[in-house]
C-alpha cells in the first residue's frame, strides 16, 4: 500500500526558476527518487511508508536534509537554507557568492574602485551609462540591479586605484543583478575585490555554479533541465539566448548530437550579435566528422572572432584553439579570414583570466586587451563608484582559521620572502591599529606601539603555530606584549595592570616573555582597587571586553551596555525599549556604541561575538545558572533574540533595571579581581 | 618500468586483474625535485617563477599508489597495471613483499611511461584509464605540469613541461570509456605563461580534428583556479588526503553494492574542499568541460563508507556529563559507537553509513537523559544533537 510525501522548498531568492535537485533515500541509504523542486512549488511522491532521508545541494555547497517517517497517512517535508546575512543578498547567498564569513574589505580597498559598462555594436565598443543603481552595501558585499538589453555583447569594467582593471563580459540576460566583494584569494589579480554578475535565472546561474565547483551530479540534474529547454530558447516564441548557450554548451559537452538537432544552426542564424551562438554551431559541425561541415565550421569561428568577443571563457578557448588548427592543418585553404580572426583572438588569449567562466580580459579598453595591469581611477561620466555602508561592526578574522592563501604567505615570510610579509602586514594593519588603539591613550602612541609590534613578529615569525591560534590572535598576542612594555617604560600603572590582567587571562605564557615578569611582580604587589581599576576601565574601551566576557544573561549584559556605557538613564530605557526584541536591542546597542566611539569596531566586534551569538540559542541552552532559569522558566525554549525585554520584568521595571546593572557590576569587579 | 603488470606479476590481491576483459590501469606521477630550479643543484632556469623544491609530491604519489594496488576494487575493471614516476625515485612494496623503485619523472619517461599506459587503456572500451599527477603546475591558457627536468632547455622551458588540457583532448583518441585525471598541483597564473603566443608545454597525446570520444572523463584539481595547492611539509598534500577519504565517503548504495561514481566522487570532493576552507566562497574545481558525464563507476567498497560525524547534546553544557551511544536503529542491539562521560567536546567519529538512534545518559540529576533519531549519509558531515532536559 502507498502513501504520499510531500515535498517542498522554500527560499527566499528575488529570482526566477529557484529549484533545487532532491533526492529521497530509504534506510538502506539507496535513492529511490530523484526529484526537481521548484521554490514554493510542492511535489507529491507516492512511496510505501516507512522512514526516509530527504536531502539536496544547494549551488553554493549548502547540504539540505530531513527526515520523514512515512505512515499510511501524508507527510510533509519542507526543506529551506539557512538565511542570508541580508534579504537584498538573497540570490548571491544562494548560488554561494558570498564568502562563509564577511571578508575583510575597508573604505581604503574601496576607495576609488568604479564600474563601466560597455556595449559592442556592429564590432564596435562604446561606453554606454549605468543601467541601473550604483551598487550599496556592507562587508558581506554591494550590489546592484541592471536592465540592458539584450541586443548586443555587454561588459563589465572594474577599476581602481587597488584593482586592477579588467572587463567582464555580461551574460546575455535582460535583468542582471552584481556583486562586488572582499576577497582574500589572488590579489595580485584582483586587488581584492572580486565581482559577480548573476542573471535572474536562478536556475541557469545555478548550473554554472554547479558545474564551476564540481558538483557534477547536480549539474547534471539541472542540465538535463535546462538541456530539454535549450531548443526552446533558441525558439522564435522564446529567444531567450543565455538558456540557449548554456544548454547547447551543456549538450556539446557531452557530445549528445542527436539532442541538438538543427537547434544551433538556428541559434546562430537568429542570435547574429552573440559569438557564442556562431561558436557553438560550429562545435556542432567539427563534431559530426563530415568534412563538408569543415568548412562552414571555419566561417563561422572566424565570425564569432570578428563580431565581438564570446561571452564564456570555453567558446573563446574553443575558437581560439580551433583556429590554430586551421592555421597549421595544411588541407585548409590558408585566406586572409583565418589571420584576421586569429590576430584579433590572440590579443584577448594573452589577456585573459583562463579560471572564470565569463571571459574575464585585463586591459584599458574593449579593443585594447593587454596582459598588463593597469591601476587608476576614472574620469569617466558613466563610471559609477560603489558605496560601502558599514553597517555593523567589521567581522574580525580572530574567529576564523588561517586560511590556506594565508598560510601561504605565512610560509614565504618564515622563508624570508619580504614581500609575503608586506603583503601579511596590509592586511592585517588596520586590525593590529585598532585593537591598539583601545588599549593606549592616543592614536599617535598606538602607531607607535604598532610600528614595535610588527618589528617583533617579524622577528619571531618562525614561531606561529595554526594550531595554537589563527594568525590574527598571533599579531594581538605581539600587541599586547609590545603595549605592555610601552605603558611600563611610562610608568603608567593602572594600564599596565589592566593590559596585564588581560594577557593573564588569555595567555598565561605571557608572563614569561622578556620584561613582563618583572611587571608582573609590581602588579601584584601594587594590588589595586578594584573599585578605582573599574573607574579607569571607562577611561578606555577595557570595560566593554570585561564586561560582555561575564556570565552575566544577555538581558541584563544589554541593559547594563545601555545604562553605563551609553549613560541611558533606567527611565529611558523602560520607555523606550521594553517592546524591543533582543536581537534588535544587541544591534542597536552596537549601532550606538560605534556611533560615539568608531574607531572601535573590532573591539567591539570582538567583545560582542558572545552576545551575538546567543541571540540565536535557546535561553536554555545559553544559560546555566539555575537561579535564572527557574525565575524565566516560561522562556526556556525560545530563542533569546526573540524575547522582548519586557519579558524579563518581574515587578517594576526601572527597579528590575537598576537591579541588573549592579548585579553586572559586581561580576566584572569580580572578573578584574581575580585576574590580577 | 611498469610497477605492477598484471600480465608480467600476476594477481597479487583478489582484486587484481586475472585474465582478460576490462582493466583498471595508472600511470601515477609525483615531482618534488627540480633539477633546474633554485636547490636542484642543475643550471637554473632563467625565470623559475617563485616556484622552489618541493617535499609533499612523493609521499603523496607513494600513498595514491597504495591505494591503488591495495584497496581499489572494481569488479568490471580489476586492476591490470600501474606506471609510478617520482623524482626523486622512491622505493615501493608491492603486497607479495617485492620492492621495486619508481621511474625518475624526466619528461623522456613520463612520455615512455604514458605511451604505455596508453597502450593497455586503448586495448578495451571498458577498461578504466587513471591519471594522477603531483607537483608544480602553472596556468596560461592551459595548466602546464612541470616536470623534474624542467627548463633543462633555456630557450624552451616548457618543452620538458605537459600540457595537460591538450593531453586530456588527445585521451578522445583512446578507447577507454572511462578516464580519471586527478591534477594536484598548482594552478597559480603567471605572466611567463600568460605571455607565450601559443602553448608552450607539450601534450603526451595530439588531439585531433573530430577526435571526440563518448568517454567519461572527469578532471578532478587540487585547488580552485589561481589558487595554491598545500601539504605538510614532507607530508601528503591536502588533496590525496581529501580524496582517499572521498574514495570512501563519496560512495552510494546501488543494489546493495556501495560504488563510487565520477559523478559522486566529484560532488565528495566538492563538499569536502569547501569544509576545509574558511571564510571562502565554494572553491572552483574544474572547467565545465571537464567535468563528469555519466557517473561510471572507478571503485566499489566491501560494505558501507565511514562517515565524518558530531555529536553532542541540546543544551551544549549537558555534552561534558553524558555517555553517549550510537546505536543500529535496525536490528537492535548493542550500541555501535559509545562514549563515556566527562568529555566537554562535541563527539568527533567516524561512523559506518547507515540509520542510528543516539542516546545520551546522565550519571548525576542535573540532566535528564534523551535519544534521538538520525542518519548518516555519505559523504557528510553529519552533524547532530540529542535534546536533553
Amino acid at each position: 500500500m502507498m502513501s504520499t510525501l510531500q515535498v517542498k522548498f522554500e527560499q527566499n531568492v528575488r529570482a526566477e526558476n529557484v529549484q533545487v535537485v532532491a533526492e529521497v533515500l530509504n534506510t538502506r541509504l539507496e535513492q529511490v527518487k530523484q526529484i526537481v523542486l521548484w521554490a514554493d512549488r510542492p511535489v507529491y511522491l507516492d512511496l510505501e511508508p516507512g522512514e526516509y532521508l530527504v536531502r539536496a545541494q544547494l549551488p553554493s555547497g549548502e547540504v539540505l536534509r530531513k527526515t520523514v517517517k512515512l505512515g499510511a497517512k501524508p507527510s510533509k517535508v519542507i526543506l529551506s537554507g539557512t538565511r542570508p546575512p541580508h534579504e537584498v543578498l538573497g540570490l548571491q547567498h544562494f548560488l554561494g557568492h558570498l564568502a562563509t564569513v564577511a571578508a575583510p574589505i575597508s573604505p581604503e580597498t574601496l576607495e576609488g574602485t568604479w564600474l563601466r559598462l560597455w556595449s559592442c555594436v556592429e564590432g564596435q565598443w562604446k561606453p554606454e551609462p549605468w543601467r541601473g543603481l550604483v551598487p550599496v552595501g556592507d562587508e558581506w558585499g554591494m550590489v546592484a540591479r541592471l536592465t540592458l538589453t539584450v541586443d548586443r555583447v555587454w561588459l563589465l569594467q572594474v577599476g581602481g586605484e587597488r584593482v586592477p582593471h579588467r572587463f567582464i563580459a555580461v551574460p546575455p540576460a535582460g535583468q542582471l543583478e552584481v556583486l562586488l566583494r572582499g576577497t582574500t584569494r589572488n590579489t595580485n589579480w584582483n586587488g581584492g575585490i572580486t565581482v559577480r554578475v548573476a542573471t535572474l535565472d536562478a536556475e541557469l546561474e545555478a548550473l554554472v555554479q554547479y558545474q564551476a565547483s564540481g558538483a557534477a551530479e547536480s549539474a547534471s540534474a539541472v542540465g538535463e533541465e535546462v538541456a530539454k529547454r535549450a531548443e526552446e530558447y533558441a525558439s522564435d516564441k522564446l529567444r531567450n539566448p543565455y538558456g540557449s548557450a548554456l544548454g547547447f554548451y551543456y549538450l556539446l559537452s557531452r557530445q549528445d548530437l542527436k539532442r541538438v538537432h538543427e537547434w544551433p544552426r538556428n541559434f546562430a542564424n537568429w542570435t547574429p550579435w552573440l559569438p557564442d551562438a556562431a561558436i557553438i554551431y560550429a562545435m556542432q559541425l567539427l563534431m559530426s566528422k563530415d568534412p563538408e561541415n569543415r568548412s562552414t565550421a571555419k566561417d563561422m569561428l572566424i565570425r564569432g572572432a570578428d563580431l565581438a568577443i564570446p561571452v564564456y571563457t570555453r567558446g573563446l578557448r574553443y575558437v581560439w584553439d580551433q583556429l590554430c588548427s586551421y592555421k597549421l592543418d595544411p588541407n585548409t585553404p590558408q585566406n586572409e579570414g583565418i589571420d584576421r580572426a586569429l590576430q584579433r583572438i590572440e590579443a584577448y588569449a594573452a589577456a585573459v583570466d583562463w579560471n572564470e567562466p565569463r571571459t574575464t580580459f585585463f586591459g584599458e579598453t574593449p579593443d585594447a586587451p593587454q596582459p598588463v595591469l593597469i591601476f587608476g581611477t576614472s574620469d569617466a561620466p558613466e563610471a559609477v563608484y560603489p558605496q560601502l555602508q558599514l553597517r555593523g561592526p567589521r567581522v574580525s578574522t580572530a574567529t576564523v582559521p588561517t586560511g590556506a592563501s594565508e598560510m601561504a604567505l605565512l610560509e614565504e615570510a618564515v622563508r624570508g620572502r619580504q614581500p609575503s610579509f608586506d603583503q601579511l602586514h596590509s592586511l592585517y594593519e588596520r586590525e593590529v591599529l585598532g585593537y591598539l588603539r583601545a588599549r593606549c591613550p592616543r592614536t599617535e602612541d598606538a602607531q607607535d606601539i604598532a610600528q614595535e609590534t610588527w618589528v617583533e613578529v617579524l622577528r619571531r615569525i618562525d614561531q606561529f603555530n595554526p594550531a595554537r591560534g589563527n594568525f590574527s590572535a598571533f599579531l594581538k598576542y605581539w600587541a599586547g606584549i609590545a603595549a605592555l612594555r610601552w605603558h611600563r617604560k611610562r610608568k603608567n600603572t593602572f594600564e599596565q595592570t589592566l593590559l596585564f590582567s588581560e594577557l593573564a587571562s588569555r595567555c598565561p605564557e605571557a608572563l614569561k616573555e622578556e620584561g613582563i615578569e618583572a611587571i608582573a611582580s609590581s602588579v601584584r604587589e601594587a594590588r589595586p582597587d578594584p573599585e578605582q581599576m573599574f573607574a579607569s576601565f571607562e577611561r578606555y574601551s577595557s570595560l566593554l571586553r570585561i564586561t560582555f566576557k561575564t556570565p552575566s544573561p544577555p538581558h541584563q549584559l544589554l541593559v547594563f551596555g545601555f545604562c553605563k556605557l551609553l549613560d541611558w538613564k533606567p527611565q529611558r530605557l523602560v520607555k523606550e525599549m521594553s517592546d524591543m526584541v533582543l536581537a534588535e536591542l544587541e544591534d542597536r546597542f552596537e549601532r550606538a556604541y560605534l556611533n560615539e566611539v568608531p574607531e572601535e569596531r573590532n573591539l567591539v566586534n570582538e567583545a560582542m561575538r558572545g552576545l551575538r551569538a546567543s541571540m540565536g540559542r535557546t535561553l536554555a541552552g545559553a544559560v546555566t545558572d539555575p537561579a535564572t532559569l527557574s525565575t524565566y522558566k516560561e522562556l526556556a525554549s525560545q530563542p533569546i533574540g526573540g524575547t522582548r525585554l519586557r519579558d524579563y520584568y518581574r515587578g517594576d521595571p526601572e527597579q528590575n533595571v537598576s537591579h541588573w546593572v549592579y548585579a553586572v557590576r559586581r561580576r566584572v569587579l569580580s572578573a578584574v579581581s581575580a585576574q590580577v | 618500468m611498469t610497477l605492477y603488470d598484471a600480465e608480467r606479476d600476476g594477481a597479487l590481491t583478489p582484486r587484481h586483474a586475472t585474465g582478460p576483459g576490462p582493466k583498471t590501469h595508472a600511470i601515477i606521477i609525483g615531482v618534488g625535485h627540480y633539477l633546474h630550479l633554485p636547490g636542484g643543484g642543475g643550471d637554473p632556469v632563467k625565470d623559475s617563477m617563485d616556484l622552489e623544491q618541493l617535499t609533499s609530491p612523493l609521499e603523496s604519489a607513494r600513498a595514491f599508489a597504495k591505494w591503488v594496488v591495495e584497496e581499489l576494487n572494481n569488479p568490471r575493471a580489476p586492476l591490470g597495471s600501474v606506471e609510478l614516476l617520482t623524482s626523486p625515485p622512491i622505493d615501493f612494496t608491492l603486497p607479495n613483499g617485492v620492492s621495486q623503485q619508481s621511474s625518475r619523472a624526466t619528461m623522456s619517461e613520463i612520455q615512455m611511461a604514458f605511451d604505455r599506459w596508453y597502450e593497455r587503456s586503448n586495448s578495451d572500451a571498458g577498461n578504466v584509464a587513471i591519471f594522477y599527477f603531483c607537483g608544480h603546475g602553472v596556468m596560461g591558457r592551459n595548466l602546464a605540469l612541470l616536470a623534474e627536468d624542467y627548463g633543462v632547455r633555456p630557450l624552451a622551458p616548457f618543452q620538458t613541461a605537459i600540457d595537460l588540457d591538450v593531453t586530456w583532448q588527445g585521451m578522445g583518441r583512446c578507447k577507454a570509456e572511462t578516464q580519471c585525471f586527478f591534477i594536484d598541483s598548482c594552478r597559480q597564473a603567471t605572466w611567463v605563461m600568460q605571455k607565450q603566443l601559443t602553448n608552450p608545454a607539450i601534450a603526451l597525446v595530439s588531439s585531433e580534428f573530430g577526435g571526440w570520444s563518448d568517454r567519461d572523463a572527469p578532471c578532478y584539481m587540487a585547488t580552485g583556479p589561481g589558487g595554491s595547492a598545500y601539504g605538510m611539509s614532507g607530508g601528503i598534500t591536502l588533496f590525496p588526503r581529501v580524496l582517499l577519504e572521498c574514495l570512501k565517503r563519496g560512495a552510494r548504495n546501488v543494489d546493495g553494492h556501495w560504488v563510487v561514481t565520477t559523478l559522486r566522487l566529484s560532488e565528495a570532493i566538492s563538499l569536502a574542499m569547501k569544509e576545509l576552507r574558511e571564510n571562502s566562497e565554494r572553491p572552483r574545481q574544474m572547467g565545465a568541460g571537464y567535468a563528469p558525464t555519466k557517473g561510471n563507476t572507478i571503485h566499489e567498497l566491501l560494505g558501507p563508507p565511514e562517515v565524518p560525524v558530531s555529536l553532542c547534546c541540546r543544551p551544549e553544557a549537558a555534552t561534558e556529563h553524558a555517555k553517549l551511544e550510537m546505536f543500529f536503529s535496525s536490528p537492535p542491539g548493542k550500541p555501535r559507537y559509545s562514549r563515556e562521560a566527562p568529555a566537554p567536546h562535541r563527539w568527533e567519529l567516524w561512523a559506518l553509513a547507515g540509520h542510528y538512534i543516539a542516546r545520551a545518559t546522565f550519571m548525576n540529576k542535573k540532566f535528564r537523559g534523551g535519544k534521538h533519531n538520525f542518519w548518516v549519509d555519505p559523504p557528510g558531515p553529519i552533524n547532530e544533537n540529542i535534546p536533553v532536559r
